[in-house]
This record gives structure tokens, sequence and C-alpha cells, in this order.
């Protein structure tokens, strides 16, 4: 919660508007009745112009890890995917042979997002935001629609013009707004700038959005993991340290619990953490399961019906603080 | 017979008339304009009458009541059920809300709403709460201190987090026992009244939004947004898009409703949607129009017809010539197909029914400017004062075709100084960001046009100065670059475009827009003179009033 404390009328204007999107979200959700079902996890991928939303999807698109994963874009063209992979491309959408598809953004996205769920097809959507979009409003949209899950809201930041960009009195608060909504930031471009540069813009998200997680990635390289919640669905509960230029860390816990979810989640209020994503089934004191998915700051606790492993998986950036949040966490089951 | 003249003394009168521009005093009887020019001029009238002297304006700028010809207070409105608290000044009901300072100033104001509170089941809602410039967050114990039993929620201006006392905490329905993302604690486990990011923020705004969009919703919006836009010294709007929310007998009798009241200080004119219409009247929409304009009157009425034919500016939805968009194109058509418009306006155009038709791309204009020249072939008529509304991107082209045509255009120019230079780098390109809303070239080519706001469909203010000086000036957002001068237009025909010819869009300039002899009293008193001051100020002119039909609506 840091906001510039110089403001602008037409600022004013834009967070109004944010207002008036979550409350007419809050509305919407409201007058729908829910069936229980699966879920389909949305990921909304922010970032001002030019920060490489692109290339990190073009990235997913390109390694998906046996997911087939729907990306919703404002130009399906501009992604570029390897011609060897497209199955079937027009204006509106480019199909893939490994089971993807990237089609564009439409007038309405809750009811294209309730289109893709009634597809069944797909394991998880990204959604693109436009570069000047509120992601927040774009979250709530998603959190409205009908048998969708909000998997998390993660920016992409340029590390080459964040600061340029942060300075610029038209455009700094929804930069600085797109980096406080999002639960995971991707900086991009690290590579191409000194490394003075780069940590000063590690300092700037910092500032601007306290508390979030920072994740380096070059060329949109990232681990899926990281960006779509569902891709640790059937992830085998087995530690592994990735190697190549990410150095991406997961342990799990096994057993998980048996743990109060009113303890757990105020575990996870905390955001001393250290965990990027950290997903999952545990065990209440009454032998009940629940599922547990987190996302930097943002966590999620609910009751689970069926048979499910009882074991997290905890993905970090270092050994150390994934460690020691898996200690912490053996230590709420035991106390 | 006039039974009563009352006289208003000013320190000067901008008559808006330009064959009598000035005056110091204006003669009102029944609501209408006697006489116009000094109190000398009128001795005529006053000597036959019994009369009386009203100077608290004789101190003040009188112009006539501003116009803003495109609004859509009572859809907009539905939002406004929240009291504004944040850290810099906003419009707000009952004018511009001055930003309060640190976090003792919005408890004090929360106090004081809560002790005007009669209905202790109904929550205060508040938003624009900023904590980093207004000294720290709230909490649940600080709310309780205000209230413990009328329920508070104030959602931030980022709205990240939501803030609620213990009263709201029980209306939203959770507990400490509840388990949820973003529902804030205490060290010791218990609730602060924190509600954090999207999850929780749903959670926490449900129970008020239910309020928000009650079966009232209508009529506090109207009353609500009537008072934003005579805080901004409006005394006369359209809605441009009556019938689609609630349906077109509800919405105008909303409006009777709160005219009859004495809640809503405007004229309005209700301008039908035209799919909603063709939809619920079908072959009988011609006779509801005339229906309606039978039971309407001088405050009350339908005019026109609204048809909108491509997205918005800011969301860059709008459709647009080559060499189109620089990225991020999300264009899209409105829901009458392009290829039936002509058969669909040909009935209103036969009828003599004013068809105001939304534009924002120039791809759009030339359809739209087609439509205009096919119907001139099949039916001609002059005096049709067909309006392209928003008028955002065009060409000077567009411009001389639009006025060979017979057409004028009501401009969304607040654009130009809130989004235009985002626009370069992003959707439209740097050519047509800077041209954005040409008001040089319809004056060039001799199109008449009118500004307005579009309040509150788009992210822009309602303030016919402040579009007054986007007008004049052409500021970009970084407070210093003027984006296309040649499209820059002077004060006095900046001021027309919120006055006379604004009536004139709305065809009513017989009526209305000029301080006239027979037209309706209809007054905006200002601080400072706007002929007078540095334009690069107008839009800081303090609005002290407005008269409708020769009185204060103060």
């Amino acid at each position: 919660m840091n906001q510039p404390t110089e403001m602008s009328s037409g600022e004013v204007d834009a967070a109004w508007s944010s207002v008036v999107s979550t409350l007419h979200a809050a509305r919407e959700r409201s007058q729908k009745n829910y069936t229980a079902s699966t879920e389909l996890d949305v990921t909304v991928l922010t970032g001002f112009l030019g920060s490489g939303k692109t290339t990190v999807l073009r990235h997913l698109l390109e390694n998906p890890e046996d997911l087939r994963i729907a990306v919703v874009v404002n130009d399906v063209g501009a992604v570029e995917v390897d011609a060897h992979l497209v199955k079937d491309a027009s204006v509106q959408q480019i199909s893939l042979s490994n089971g993807c598809v990237c089609c564009v953004l439409g007038d309405d996205l809750e009811n294209q997002l309730e289109h893709l769920v009634t597809a069944g097809s797909y394991d998880a959507v990204v959604i693109e935001a436009s570069g000047i979009a509120d992601p927040i409003a774009i979250g709530q949209i998603v959190q409205g629609a009908h048998n969708c899950r909000l998997d998390g809201i993660i920016a992409v930041a340029d590390a080459s013009s964040l600061d340029v960009q942060l300075a610029d009195q038209r455009i700094a608060a929804l930069v600085a707004r797109q980096l406080q909504a999002a639960h995971l930031v991707i900086l991009s471009k690290g590579d191409l700038v000194p490394e003075s540069e780069r940590e000063r813009a590690v300092k700037l998200i910092a500032d601007v959005a306290p508390g979030g997680r920072i994740i380096q990635a070059n060329d949109g390289v990232i681990d899926l993991g990281l960006v779509v919640g569902a891709a640790l669905n059937g992830v085998s509960m087995a530690s592994h340290e990735q190697g190549g230029g990410l150095a991406v860390v997961s342990l799990v816990v096994e057993p998980a619990g048996p743990w109060q979810p009113t303890e757990l989640g105020k575990f996870f209020d905390q955001s001393t953490h250290g965990l990027l994503r950290a997903k999952g089934w545990f065990e209440d004191l009454e032998g009940s399961l629940f599922h547990l998915q987190v996302v930097g700051r943002r966590w999620e606790i609910k009751r689970w019906s069926g048979e499910a492993p009882k074991a997290l998986v905890l993905i970090g950036l270092n050994r150390d603080d994934v460690a020691t949040t898996k200690v912490r966490l053996q230590y709420i089951g035991q106390g | 017979m006039l039974e009563h003249i009352t006289v208003f003394k000013a320190s000067h009168i901008h008559t808006m008339d330009p064959g009598r521009p000035d005056a110091s005093a204006v003669a009102v009887s029944d609501g209408r304009i006697v006489s116009v020019g000094s109190i000398e001029s009128m001795e005529p009238w006053l000597r036959r009458y019994p009369h009386s002297i009203d100077d608290r304006y004789s101190d003040k700028i009188m112009m006539p009541g501003f116009i803003d010809p495109h609004t859509h207070l009572r859809l907009s409105g539905t939002y406004m059920g929240l009291e504004y608290v944040g850290p810099i000044d906003s419009a707000a009901p009952g004018g511009m809300r001055k930003g309060l300072p640190s976090r003792d100033a919005v408890l004090n104001q929360l106090r004081a709403l809560a002790a005007e509170q009669t209905d202790p089941t109904t929550p205060i809602t508040a938003w624009g709460y900023d904590p980093a410039s207004q000294s720290g967050h709230l909490d649940r114990d600080m709310l309780d201190q205000i209230s413990d039993s009328v329920p508070i929620w104030v959602i931030a201006y980022a709205p990240h987090i939501v803030y609620v006392n213990t009263p709201m905490l029980e209306m939203i329905g959770v507990n400490d026992d509840s388990v949820g993302h973003g529902i804030g604690r205490y060290p010791d486990g218990r609730l602060n009244g924190w509600f954090v990011e999207t999850e929780a923020t749903a959670l926490a705004t449900r129970p008020v939004s239910k309020l928000i969009y009650g079966p009232n919703a209508g009529r506090t919006a109207i009353d609500r947004m009537g008072a934003v836009a005579k805080a901004a010294g409006v005394t006369t709007t359209a809605d441009l898009i009556w019938g689609l929310a609630d349906g077109f007998e509800p919405e105008w009798d909303d409006h009777a409703k709160a005219i009859a009241e004495g809640t809503f200080p405007l004229r309005i004119f209700m301008i039908p949607f035209e799919p909603k219409l063709v939809r619920e009247y079908g072959s009988e929409m011609l006779n509801f129009l005339e229906t309606k304009r039978a039971e309407g009157d001088d405050r009350l009425n339908t005019h026109g017809i609204k048809y909108v034919n491509d997205g918005s500016y800011p969301s860059m939805t709008l459709v647009m010539n080559e060499p189109g968009y620089l990225d991020e194109d999300n264009a899209h058509k409105g829901e009458v197909p392009w290829e039936d418009m002509v058969e669909r306006m040909l009935p209103f155009w036969k009828a003599g029914v004013q068809i105001h038709s939304h534009a924002n791309g120039d791809r759009t204009l030339d359809m739209t400017l087609d439509t205009l020249e096919a119907l001139q072939r099949i039916h001609p008529r002059f005096d049709h004062r067909f309006t392209v509304e928003h008028y955002c991107i065009s060409s000077p082209s567009q411009a001389r075709r639009l006025s060979a045509l017979g057409g004028q255009a009501s401009v969304n120019i607040y654009f130009v100084h809130f989004r235009a230079q985002l626009h370069s780098d992003h959707g439209f390109g740097p050519d047509r960001s800077e041209a954005t809303a040409r008001l040089g070239s319809l004056e060039r080519a001799g199109a008449p046009f009118a500004l307005h706001s579009d309040f509150n469909l788009v992210v822009t203010p309602l303030s016919p100065l402040l579009a007054a000086w986007c007008a004049v000036n052409r500021i970009g957002a970084d407070g210093e670059t003027v984006l296309a001068p040649g499209e820059r237009i002077s004060v006095d025909r900046a001021l027309r475009a919120i006055t006379i010819d604004a009536a004139y869009i709305l065809n009513r300039d017989d009526r209305l827009g000029s301080i006239e002899v027979g037209k309706h009293a209809d007054f905006t008193v200002l601080a400072d003179d706007p002929y007078q001051v540095n334009p690069r100020n107008l839009k800081d002119i303090e609005v002290c009033d407005t008269v409708l039909a020769g009185e204060s609506t103060n």
C-alpha cells in the first residue's frame, strides 16, 4: 500500500473507475448461482507496453509441459509462435499442435472465459491485460466469471525502462498500480542492462509494491509452474532444484498437517514466508482434507472433497528461504 | 400581464448573444427573461410592473446556464453511493470535495456521517482513502470508535483494500474463525477489519454492492449526479442512452419524480437508445416518442434518437482508418450492423427526429458521413442537426464533409488533456493522438459544435469550464505540451460551445443557451470573468451558483 502523494484529478478518475469495477463485479458475482464443479485457473498477466508480456506468453505456448493452455491476447499476430507448432491460424485464433490455443480478447471477457470453461479442453487460461489496463478490474471480472478461479496476477516489469516509466507522470500511476496489483513480478530484460540498473529496478519495485515477490527472467524463460498454477496439479511430489539460469527451488512437505486452516492462513498472511508458489493438500485436526494454493502474497484454502495426497509443494527462489518455511510449517503442525 | 419582475444585478453579464454581448442586469418573470441590459435600459418594464432587485450576484459574473449535451447521470450515478475521503480534490455530489489531508480528518468526516445516519442498518460507504499520504491505515477498532452500531465501509483509493468496523463485519458474515486470503487480523488473531486484494475486497463489497444497486438506485443516482452537474455550473443536460439500463418508463419516471420533489436542479432531455427502442416498441416506436414529447415539458422531455456505432477512446475500441492501430487493437462496431444503418435511420430521418450518432474513430466517422449522404439523397432535409457524438479521431476533410452535409458535432474534448499523450505511444499513435478532437478544423469548416463530458461512462470529469480550458489550451497530461496547436479555439468559441452552441446541438437554441429576452432564465454564476482571466486558469474559476427558471438552486 504505497501510493504517490502527488496525484492529479485524472488519477482520481482512474481510481474511481477501479472502484466502480470492484462494486460491479461484486454485484455480478452475487447475482449468479454457482454450481460446484471444477474451476479453470486463470492467470492475469499485466505490465506496461513493451515490458515483455508477449515474450513470456510465447515461451508458455511453446513450452506448455503437457498442459493445454489457452492464452487470451490483444493481438494474436504479435505473439509470433514458432511456425512449426501452428496447426491452424486466423486473425482471431491460433491453434497449436501441442493443444494450446492463442485467441483474441473479445468485447466480453466474462463470456469468453465461460466459453473456455465450457469447451473443457483447457487446463489453464492466461489473459494478457492491455498495457494500459488496470489489472485489478480484470481480476474482478475473472472472479465474477462462472467456474473460473483467479490463479494470480503476474506483472512483467522492464528492467531497462522501469525508472523512466515511474518518472513519467502520464503513466507512473498506472505502472505503479500494475505492480501493486501483482502477486508475482517478473523482471524482464535484466540481462540487457548493467547490474546497477537491474538492482535499481528491483529496489523500485520493492518501493512501489512492498512485499512483492520478484522473479528475474530473460527472454521470457520462466518456470511454467510460477505463471500457471495448474502446472503444479500433477506435480510429482519430489523435491528438485532446477539447473539453468533460474534457481527455483521446490521442496515438499509430507505429510502435510494436521493444521487448523485459520492457523495456516495466519502463517501465509505474514509475507515473510519467502515462497513464490505453494500448492497441495493438508488435513485439519478432525481429519478433513483442504486444498491450499499460494501465489506470492496471495493464498487460498478450500475444503476438498475426494482423494488427494496429503502433501504440499513449496517453491521459492533460494533453498534457505524454502527450507526455513518448510520447518516453520511443520512447527505449526506440532504447535 | 406580468405579476412580478425580479432583476438580477451582476458585475458583468456575458449574454452569449453576439449582437448584444454585455449587460449588467437581467430581468426575470415567471421563469423567463423579460429584459437584459442595465437597470436604466429596462426602466420601461420596471415602470409598468411590480419588481424587486436581487443583488446577491452583484459582485459576480453571470453567464447563460452551462449545457453538457451528452451525459449518463442516472446510469453512472448508480455507482456513486459513496462518499469521497481521498487526499486530493475530486468532483463529488455537492460540488468539488476538498481532499482530506490526514487520517484524523478522514475519521472526523466519517464521524459526521455516522452522526447524520438515521437508519442504522444502512452502511456508511466511502472511497478514496490513501494510507500513504493520509498517515496510515484505518482499522476496525478505530472505526468502532466512530460507531459500534452503524456499519462503516471504506475502500481505498487504489481499491486493493477495504476497511470496515464490527457491524460491517457482521453484515459481511465473517468472524474470527473465518479463513480467507486478505482477511486481516491483529497480532492476537482477532479480525482487524481489513479486506485486502481481489477475493477479500469482493467478499467485503458484496453487501454494499447489493445496496448500491438496490431498487432505489436510479433515483438516488439522479439526485447525486444532478448535484455533481449543478456544482459544475450545468443547468441543462441530455441522457444519451435512455432506456438501456432499466427501460424507458422507469428511467423517465425517476427523473419526473426527482424534478417534482425538487431534488434535480437541471433540465434534461432523454435521448432514446435506438436498438432498445426498436426491440421494445417496434412499429410503435415513433408513436411512443410522440406521446412522451407531449407528456414532457421544459424540464423533462425527449428529443432525437441515439446510435452507438463503435467503441470508446480510452478502451481503444474505436474503429480507425489506415494505418490502423499502433498496438492493442480491440476495435468493435456497435449493435446495429453498419450495412443496415441507412435503413435503420431512415424512419427517424423522414419523421424529422434528430439523429445523434456516436463515432469515435475516423473509419466510423466515414461510415456515418456516408450514411448521412445517403439519407440526404433519399430524402433531402434542411436544418436536420444530424449530430456526430464524441468526434474523437477525425481529419480536416471529414470536418468539411460534415459541414457540407449540414451535420454538426458534439465533442468529448477532455481526452486531449487526460489521455492523448498516453495514446501517442499506445493504440492510436502520435499523429491521431495529438489531433484528438479537432475543434479548430470544425470551426474552419463552419460546422457547429458543442463540448460534452459523456460523464461518467468514460474516465473524464464533468466540468464545462474544464472542457473549455481543454479546448482553448490543448495542454497534454504532462502539463506543458500543447497538442495540435492549430486545433485550439478561442475563449469565446469555447464558451459558446458550452452554452448557446450546445443549445443548438440539442435543437433548443430558441429557448436556451443565451441570455436573451423570452428565453428560460437559466444562469451560471461565476466568481471570476472567463473572458478576463488568463486562459490557462479557465478551469480554476469558481462556480458560485446556478439559477434555474429564475430561482437560485443553492
